[in-house]
């Protein structure tokens, strides 16, 4: 047989069962007529032509009406039985919609590209020894086409009517024209706009509708970022707020003491690679540069180890493979989900041989049925699909609202085409996963064969679900020792004592930066004045302050510390608290006491320690009344020793630790 | 599941193109599907050639609404090949040619009556 002919017959595997029993030989009879008539090879590529737009016109139509036949009928017997159908669907829409939501999360975090110009080009990149002149280094460097130095810094936003507690970004003037990010209006930041007084910013998108209801004249606005005044020149795009849910942008990435900020502020860099450049010699580059920048680091300690790493990656890397854990825990549900609709399938199957014989003896052909059953389960599966949407919006919304506050960037949507695309692809897979058994064992239905109703009669069946009930308890097990291990390690790290205790605990942030309270003895006397407004609200029974909350500060202050004479200097982190902030935190006062409200009147500075930091010195209960002397400030009389508090999440309870309350601040 | 012929043609009109030359082809007696194709290019002028897949889409559509049936009758078994599938028109068919060529003589009347008669060369 010509393979013209071969060919063709092949392709009309792609009509739909019914069409193709009845048609097939039609089809074929004529192509190897119009084939007959070929005489040139131009007449064959014609041929090939017409009958590969026949295909592609004839095809879905017909595939469409049996599916139609098919959905009818499907509808016909579920609402004989419903109460197994919706059994089925909840169990679709859990196992799938629970794919599709962490299916989402993995989609933002790790395969959905960045928001800026070529995103796989930029980086984040650790500096030794920051450099002089930050735009000289940049425009010498081998290895970054540009890169830009920034930090960022909750601040106090008034604008026209109100005023917010908002995330403000100081950068260098490149740092949107690096991302490749252009403004909805007005501009970004012009060449040199960040050496001189240029009191300019940019806003996000919600906070341009917040402040200003999104008119034009948004521009050239005043605002008050911690007092400083800045003038409105663009409005970034929406969804933009890198870094870390940032709204607020200015030129001050060189000049970071014009807005004034409190609290611990990490200054971060991003490059772009030159271009063409192997991310392997770039990082061979910048490692070099380090090491001669800073030749006295000790490069091999983790902490000091340069990193160049893709900023994606970095963004990703907290909870990447936590991520990918999840999509395989949720992947397993939806397998025991899936076996466990086979195996209900399967038994409704048998249940109706006796259609299925009827069917066979007026006609239909064993791939007939095979499509009929395939589409009642597709169809199934797809209508789970869509219940499960709903399962999907939930669980992105759970895990979004326990992303670390550097992912916020990521917005989580189902409507991603990637998402959809594997939503689609997951409802399609599901079902012929699910439906494949049952209907391949349907195909093995005889015309003329005894009706069989049970599956004890149908040892075939039987000891199909026996496997596919094997399965589903193995799978069971996997999750569960799984979950077991996970659980148990939750409950560790919540029975855990951590020095204090979150319960009935509401924390608040504010600073007083750029506000009329901000000098020192103004600020104690502001916040004496506001924790006993506090206190007197009903419910309250105990409010305090600290510069540093345990588990929420991104950094602290530490130092030196002796304690009167005895012994070398030992580090120790140096935490500021108001009085009653043990109380307040559950923490435990194991010698001595806390820090009382009469202190406030006292001229004397006042310390308690951690066991661990008084261990150093002495017996513990010895250290109290005794002095702490600072490397360079004042003495400060011990009152008491505390357990410390655990500053990350796993506890340690042995960290060198002072606690400081300065009810006179020295000037 | 096809239907019964049904005698009156308002529910299938206005019929599709392909639709109607089919039935004025099987007018003039039975015919397979190669030989429809064939009769509709030729009269046509090769403006409506039919794939294969399209032309038995639409039989089998007319079928199902009782327009055509297949016919029993084949020629000699030497002459003949069992693939080729003969169709004829059923009285629902002819009753419903009969209607869409009123309906479209109708609407060149219209035509007529606002535009004029086209000048052919």
């Amino acid at each position: 047989m010509p393979l013209s002919l071969r060919l063709y017959r092949l392709l009309l595997k792609f009509y739909p069962a019914g069409f193709r029993e009845e048609f097939a030989g039609p089809l074929e009879r004529e192509f190897r007529d119009e084939y007959g008539e070929v005489s040139a090879p131009s007449g064959l590529v014609h041929l090939w032509a017409r009958t590969l737009i026949d295909l592609a016109i004839s095809v879905p139509p017909q595939f469409a009406r049996e599916i139609r036949q098919d959905a009818r009928h499907a509808f016909r017997l579920w609402a004989r039985r419903p109460v197994q159908t919706a059994f089925a669907i909840v169990a679709l829409a859990i196992g799938i919609g629970a794919n599709m939501g962490v299916f989402s999360v993995v989609n933002a975090l790790l395969l959905r590209s960045l928001p800026f110009r070529e995103p796989d080009r930029l980086a984040r990149l650790w500096m030794f020894g920051a450099p002089e002149d930050f735009h000289q280094w940049r425009k010498e460097s081998t290895y970054l086409e540009d890169a830009v130095r920034f930090s960022s810094a909750e601040v106090n936003l008034a604008g026209a009517h109100e005023s917010s507690r908002i995330r403000l970004a100081e950068t260098t003037w490149n740092f949107f024209s690096l991302l490749g990010t252009r403004p909805v209006i007005g501009r970004t930041f012009a060449p040199g706009e960040d050496s001189g007084n240029n009191a300019v910013a940019v806003i996000g998108y919600g906070l341009w509708q917040q402040l200003f209801g999104g008119a034009p004249n948004a521009l050239g606005a005043k605002i008050y970022a911690n007092g400083t005044p800045l003038i409105v020149v663009g409005v970034a795009p929406p969804g933009f707020d890198y870094p870390q849910n940032t709204v607020l942008w200015t030129p001050t990435g060189l000049d970071r003491g014009r807005i004034p900020k409190t609290g611990v502020i990490f200054i971060e860099f991003i490059g772009r690679l030159k271009p063409g450049l192997p991310w392997g010699r770039a990082r061979q580059q910048y490692e070099a540069e380090a090491y001669r920048r800073a030749p006295h680091q000790r490069h091999a300690d983790p902490p000091n180890r340069p990193e160049l790493v893709p900023l994606q990656a970095d963004l990703a890397g907290p909870i990447r493979q936590a991520s990918l854990v999840l999509m395989g825990g949720v992947a397993l549900i939806l397998l025991i989900a899936c076996a466990n609709l086979a195996n209900l399938l399967l038994a409704r199957t048998t249940e109706r041989s006796g259609e299925l014989l009827i069917r066979s003896a007026l006609g239909a052909s064993r791939a007939r049925l095979v499509q009929q059953l395939l589409t009642e389960s597709v169809l199934l599966s797809v209508i789970g699909s869509g219940a499960g949407l709903v399962v999907a919006h939930w669980t992105a919304s759970v895990i979004s609202a326990f992303q670390p506050a550097r992912l916020a960037a990521q917005a989580y949507t189902v409507l991603d085409w990637r998402v959809l695309a594997f939503s689609v692809a997951l409802s399609i897979g599901t079902g012929l996963g699910f439906g494949v058994l049952p209907a391949l064992h349907a195909a093995r239905v005889r015309s003329g064969a005894v009706f069989v109703r049970s599956s004890a009669a149908n040892p075939g069946a039987a000891r199909l679900r026996t496997a596919l009930v094997a399965g589903q308890v193995s799978l069971t097990v996997v999750l569960l020792a799984g979950s077991a291990a996970v659980g148990r390690a939750y409950f560790t790290l919540m029975r855990a004592d951590h020095g204090y205790s979150t319960r009935n605990v509401a924390t608040l942030s504010v600073s007083l930066a750029g506000s009329m309270y901000e000098k020192d003895d103004r600020a104690v006397t502001y916040f004496g004045e506001v924790l006993r407004r506090v206190r007197e609200v009903p419910g309250v029974v105990s409010a305090s302050g600290t510069e540093f909350l345990p588990l929420g500060a991104n950094g602290f202050m530490g130092g030196q510390f002796t304690v009167d004479g005895k012994g070398a200097m030992a580090f120790a982190v140096l935490i500021p608290v108001m009085p009653g902030y043990f109380r307040t935190m559950g923490g435990r006062v194991l010698y001595g006491r806390e820090f009382a409200q009469a202190d406030a009147r006292s001229a004397e500075p006042l310390a308690v320690v951690s066991e661990a930091f008084s261990r150093q010195f002495s017996n513990p209960p010895e250290v109290v009344g005794t002095y702490l002397r600072p490397r360079s400030d004042k003495p400060r009389r011990i009152i008491g020793v505390v357990r410390a508090n655990d500053l990350s999440p796993r506890p340690s309870g042995d960290d060198p630790q002072v606690f400081d309350f300065q009810p006179h601040p020295s000037s | 599941m096809r239907r019964e012929n049904n005698l009156d043609p308002a529910p299938v009109l206005p019929l599709h193109p392909a639709v109607f030359h089919i039935l004025l082809c099987l007018a003039d007696g039975e015919r397979h599907g190669y030989a429809i194709k064939r009769e509709i290019a030729r009269r046509t002028g090769g403006k409506l050639n039919l794939g294969p897949g399209v032309l038995y889409g639409a039989i089998a559509k007319m079928r199902e609404r009782g327009l055509i049936e297949e016919s029993e009758e084949r020629p000699d078994p030497h002459l003949d090949d069992e693939r080729r599938r003969y169709y004829r028109l059923t009285p629902s068919g002819r009753k419903a040619a009969q209607a869409e060529a009123a309906r479209m003589e109708n609407l060149v009347r219209l035509a007529a009556a606002k535009f004029g008669r086209p000048q052919h060369a």
